[in-house]
């Protein structure tokens, strides 16, 4: 009966340690997962400019909006205006922001999961 | 989260092995239950290493918590025990370690190593009931009381949680050769000291 209880006083303390290094791993994990947010973030807004820079000064969207403005000539110019497009993207300033948007998106997603656990682990913990 | 007690856990009925698998896969349950099984076995087994109940106690802790942490470490196909008695030893030591840190006469003495002339013949083993009986178990308790506690660790792993000289000796990180000889020196030096028995 001794050894029972000594046996539970042990598994209690334990699994309160345990708790305890959930919440520290989960707080590290939410405190990264927040600089991130902040830096994606901060980065996000001049990586939108410059795209819409890059895209106005290569002409891409002029060459876009001609897909939708004059129909009657496009059977005829398609490849041309297909080929005029892809030469014209903004490849690099467009992956530089789709990177961004799933560092953000990827840290959102990581940050409610460390509240999710935090809120489940500090109640053991506290015990 | 629920508290645990002896009586509101299920007692369940895989394995050590398959208790670790679900522990890796985050099983809190499943790591409780191994906790069960062997706090008192562990707790036995690091009073030969230290005398204070507070240190015990906290030994233990410390043990199942590295368990816990280290638990990704614990690979299939070996053996969940040995590799629990290896956690426990190596953090019982350190706690003696770390509290008499200017000698370690009783951890790295001549007595503990495997000698060169250590080939006597095997001596027979200590009869089963003197872990069994409590009063038993208090003489011989009185009478480990001068050996080396990796000596004694060998006698209460073999003896009383029964494990074969193989698990021990991975449990310990030793050969097999200086577990023998460890419980064979202990068997020597305990035997004159229990009082009727030859």
């Amino acid at each position: 009966m001794k050894e029972d209880l000594i046996a539970e006083d042990i598994i209690r303390r334990v699994m309160v340690r345990i708790a305890r290094k959930r919440v520290q791993r989960a707080r590290a994990l939410a405190t990264l997962h927040i600089a991130l947010i902040a830096g994606a973030l901060s980065a996000f807004v001049p990586a939108i400019r410059y795209l819409a820079e890059r895209a106005s000064a290569s002409g891409f969207g002029e060459y876009v909006s001609l897909m939708f403005s004059d129909g009657g000539s496009l059977s005829s110019t398609w490849k041309v205006l297909a080929l005029s497009i892809a030469e014209s993207a903004p490849v690099a300033s467009s992956a530089a922001v789709i990177a961004l948007a799933l560092v953000i998106a990827y840290s959102v997603r990581g940050a409610a999961r460390d509240w999710s656990s935090l809120r489940l682990s500090s109640g053991a913990a506290s015990a | 989260m629920m508290e645990p007690t002896m009586d509101t856990l299920a007692h369940r009925t895989e394995t050590d092995e398959e208790l670790a698998a679900a522990v890796k896969a985050g099983d809190d349950l499943a790591f409780q239950e191994l906790m069960r099984r062997h706090a008192g076995p562990i707790s036995y087994f690091v009073r030969q290493y230290a005398k204070d109940p507070e240190d015990i106690e906290d030994i233990a802790q410390d043990s199942f918590f590295k368990a816990w942490k280290h638990i990704k470490r614990f690979k299939e196909g070996r053996a969940f025990r040995p590799w629990l008695y290896a956690i426990a030893r190596n953090t019982a030591l350190d706690c003696i370690k770390k509290r008499r840190a200017s000698t370690f006469s009783e951890l790295d003495d001549e007595e503990n190593d495997l000698m060169f002339a250590d080939v006597l013949e095997d001596e027979a083993p200590l009869p089963p009931e003197l872990f069994a009986q409590a009063e038993l178990r208090a003489e011989l308790e009185k009478a480990m009381g001068a050996l080396h506690p990796d000596h004694k660790a060998v006698l209460i792993m073999h003896y009383h949680d029964r494990l074969t000289f193989d698990e021990i000796a991975e449990a310990m990180d030793k050969p097999m050769n200086t577990v023998k000889s460890w419980h064979r020196r202990a068997l020597q030096k305990l035997k004159p000291r229990l009082p009727h028995r030859k």
